[in-house]
């Protein structure tokens, strides 16, 4: 059976979708405000700057609560669809939860519009200042002596040559488990607690350090080579 | 001496105007009302304040966050950017500080983002910034490590706080008139040749973008408490220089000067002196003595080869009167002058299908002194030059794996021949069974075998000479097992190491080894049995310690070792 030529079945579906869209249309219409968290980084000439680099025009009367609005705080925005303006602010220290992020903001209301800034996860780039922590397990040249620990160096301490002891997994295998805030890159090589036992590439040059930026459970697997003192 | 000392000073000389950078000297000047660092984020936080790139670049904002690890700068709040003399008003300010590109949010008159490229602002263009160029990392609730009003930084080096302000977190803040950090990301500012010590804390002195001046608070237990100094150049990755003293408060001191180079990818050269001598004030050394090595090693496609020649003067003094020392007994005059070149050849690892590797070595050199290379008391014959040539085998098995078992073995065998009748025979046999108990404690035994002969043919006598009186031991005990000793020693280890690491915060880790030699009797030799623990922890979120010591067994009158183990790790 046709209705105006069109099959039953084709016509039912593009009404659903008429109607869907109408609704969606009246609904946007009657919420006039939407709320978005993300990290402050300037209010200046009625503009708020979010990190993201939106800009977002501060409505005249503005309202603020929560600590102070300084560069890399956390905030709330309720921002008013209709004139595209930012109505009300909420700042805190630490991130909010659960709320839509700022990269959800309609393009049409943001007054600078980096268009790389709609990359899903750039405020997920931010670290969230937790300690997590971070395994790092390192295979060793078999003719490793006994009785010599592993230690890790690193860009903590200098390059430290005995900065910490690594445990002992296996015949080959020495682990770690450092905390360490999210997001920080850390710089490392490893030796056996002197600076004449470093780790070599196979032809005994020096090596460059490693590099690993830390994150939740995050677990390297790392080999040494040789020894600088051990062929 | 005096010329060694010379030729060290002047061969020093020349490396440091080799190192002299183009742009020497530049270093960023950060003022604020408030500056925060954050030593585990390399993050410079600062507020009501000001920054200045000599020749480059001047920032004033209301916050200004420079990330030293990544060179990045960035401005917040009424920024007023001043870049080759033309000013620029802006938001918020991003800069690389490495390739010179930034960014600027605008909103006077309207609204806009530029991108401005090599810091030039008259070639801006309008472009949207990369989505994270303005994200500023949380250091909400974070205590930092240093306060002040001024930092200067050199770049990917260190930075300098004048004065420095540490808080704690009982409230009470530690003032220092001055304290630089070290940072170089660059591990050969940290190449040292410092002999080893129980303890070793590097105090940063001066920096600047080509060296390093560092002073080291050291601890062992031979010399106590000492000093130490070493100056590092560094020109990139792949060269480095270091000069060294230590220790500067005792009568023996060692100088030395490395200097590393890798010509290429494939062939890396190394050039050590150094100079010991023994002196108390300004007073004739009783002792001086010099050494030099020069290695430079090529990588082939499956295997590497080593030139190594070393020229050594075993003292550098006149003949002393009474033709044997300086001084005292303790200080013997040796006027033998060695020289040795060895040439080796190592292949690389070769992995066959079933888990196993092996690998091959070789070598080849000689030893020469005009005064002889043996001691005269060993053999009557002066043999000035000796040739030597050496093969090697190392075979490693797969790790085995039963049950929560782990099980590795390696064995190894190296034979080495001279032009006079001497052989030496190694052969080293290692098995490792390991077993993770639970999530917290693992448990690894060792066991290790290491069998050595000289064999001096007919002549073996000669060299292990039956005592005509009865050997005794250390303690004085008749040892008439020592005369079976002619040439061959056998070391075996049993040693099981016990790991307790319930989290990244603490770690407990003990150690017991039972050690069964030929030659080993009552002080001779190793201790048969000793214990050994080691506590790692991390009482404050920035500082870990680590505490170790070991037990003998009254083995020669000693019952605890001599030495503690001593580390603070950030």
């Amino acid at each position: 059976m046709d209705v105006c030529g069109v099959p039953v079945n084709r016509a039912l579906a593009i009404l659903a979708l008429l109607f869907a869209t109408l609704g969606a249309v009246c609904c946007a219409q009657g919420t006039p405000a939407a709320t978005f968290d993300g990290q402050l980084l300037a209010i200046q000439n009625q503009y708020l700057v979010l990190s993201t680099g939106d800009a977002l025009q501060l409505a005249s009367d503005a309202t603020f609560e929560g600590v102070a609005a300084k560069p890399g705080a956390f905030v709330r925005i309720t921002i008013d669809l209709r004139t595209k303006t930012v109505v009300h602010v909420v700042v805190a220290p630490h991130a909010f939860t659960g709320g839509r992020s700022v990269t959800e903001i309609p393009r049409d209301v943001v007054a600078v519009d980096p268009r790389s800034a709609r990359k899903a996860g750039s405020l997920a780039s931010a670290a969230s200042g937790q300690i997590v922590q971070v395994t790092i397990v390192v295979e060793v040249p078999a003719n490793t002596p006994t009785g010599d620990a592993v230690y890790l160096s690193s860009d903590r301490s200098n390059f430290s040559v005995s900065e910490v002891r690594m445990d002992q997994a296996d015949a080959l295998h020495w682990s770690l488990v450092l905390p360490l805030l999210d997001g920080t890159t850390l710089r490392y090589k490893f030796t056996r607690g002197s600076y004449a036992s470093t780790e070599r590439d196979r032809a005994g040059a020096d090596v460059p350090s490693r590099s690993l930026v830390a994150r939740k459970d995050l677990k390297t697997s790392d080999t040494v080579l040789r020894w600088a003192d051990l062929r | 001496m005096r010329r060694s000392l010379f030729a060290l000073l002047a061969a020093w000389l020349a490396l440091a105007s080799l190192g002299r950078p183009a742009q020497a000297g530049e270093r960023i000047e950060l003022r604020g009302k408030h500056i925060s660092f954050f030593s585990d984020r390399l993050l410079l936080v600062a507020q009501a304040t000001a920054i200045d790139v000599p020749g480059r670049v001047r920032l004033r904002a209301d916050e200004i966050r420079y990330d030293l690890r990544n060179d990045r700068v960035l401005a917040a709040g009424h920024v007023h950017v001043v870049m080759h003399g033309r000013p620029l008003e802006a938001l918020a300010f991003a800069i690389d500080l490495h390739s010179g590109t930034a960014y600027a949010l605008l909103t006077d008159p309207l609204p806009d983002s530029l991108k401005i490229v090599h810091e030039r602002l008259s070639g801006a263009v309008h472009e949207a910034p990369p989505a994270d160029i303005f994200v500023l990392s949380d250091v909400n609730g974070l205590r930092p490590w240093i306060r002040g009003t001024h930092a200067s930084v050199t770049e990917n080096v260190g930075v300098t706080f004048a004065p420095a302000q540490f808080p704690t977190g009982s409230g009470i803040t530690v003032p220092s008139p001055r304290y630089l950090f070290v940072f170089a990301s660059n591990p050969n500012y940290a190449n040292n040749t410092l002999p080893g010590a129980a303890f070793d804390q590097p105090y940063a002195l001066a920096t600047g973008p080509h060296f390093a001046d560092l002073a080291h608070f050291r601890f062992d237990a031979q010399h106590g408490a000492t000093l130490a100094f070493d100056h590092h150049l560094v020109f990139g990755e792949n060269t480095y220089a270091i000069a060294s003293i230590a220790p500067v408060n005792r009568a023996a001191k060692v100088a030395a000067l490395t200097f590393s180079q890798k010509l290429g990818t494939k062939i890396n050269q190394t050039l050590t002196t150094s100079l010991s001598w023994f002196n108390t004030g300004f007073n004739q050394p009783l002792s001086a003595a010099q050494s030099t090595n020069y290695r430079i090693s090529k990588a082939l496609r499956h295997s590497y080869a080593q030139l190594s020649l070393t020229q050594s003067n075993n003292s550098l003094l006149p003949p002393p009167p009474n033709g044997q020392y300086w001084g005292d007994a303790g200080h013997g005059w040796d006027p033998r002058h060695p020289f040795s070149a060895d040439l080796q050849w190592n292949g690389y690892d070769v992995r066959l299908h079933n888990g196993f590797a092996f690998h091959l070595s070789s070598a080849f050199g000689y030893d020469h002194d005009a005064q002889g290379v043996i001691p005269l008391a060993n053999d009557p014959v002066p043999y000035h030059t000796i040739w030597h040539h050496g093969v090697g085998l190392f075979v490693q098995s797969p790790l085995f794996k039963y049950r929560d078992a782990t099980f590795g073995a390696t064995i190894e065998q190296d034979e080495k021949w001279y032009s006079y009748p001497h052989r030496v025979d190694q052969t080293s046999l290692r098995a490792t069974v390991s077993r993770r108990l639970n999530k917290t404690i693992n448990l690894v035994g060792t066991f290790d075998l290491q069998n050595q002969l000289d064999d001096y043919h007919a002549r073996q006598f000669v060299f292990f000479k039956p005592p005509a009186l009865p050997y005794l031991a250390s303690d004085g005990t008749p040892w008439p097992g020592y005369l079976a000793y002619a040439g061959a020693t056998t070391q075996r280890d049993y040693r099981l190491d016990a790991y307790y690491t319930p989290s990244g915060y603490f770690n407990f880790t003990t150690s017991f080894q039972y050690t069964h030699d030929f030659p080993q009797f009552h002080g001779f030799g190793r201790q048969p049995y000793s214990a050994s623990f080691d506590i790692r922890a991390r009482p404050f979120p920035n500082l870990g310690v680590e505490i170790g010591r070991s037990y003998y067994f009254n083995w020669n009158k000693q019952g605890w070792s001599p030495q503690w183990t001593f580390a603070v790790s950030p």
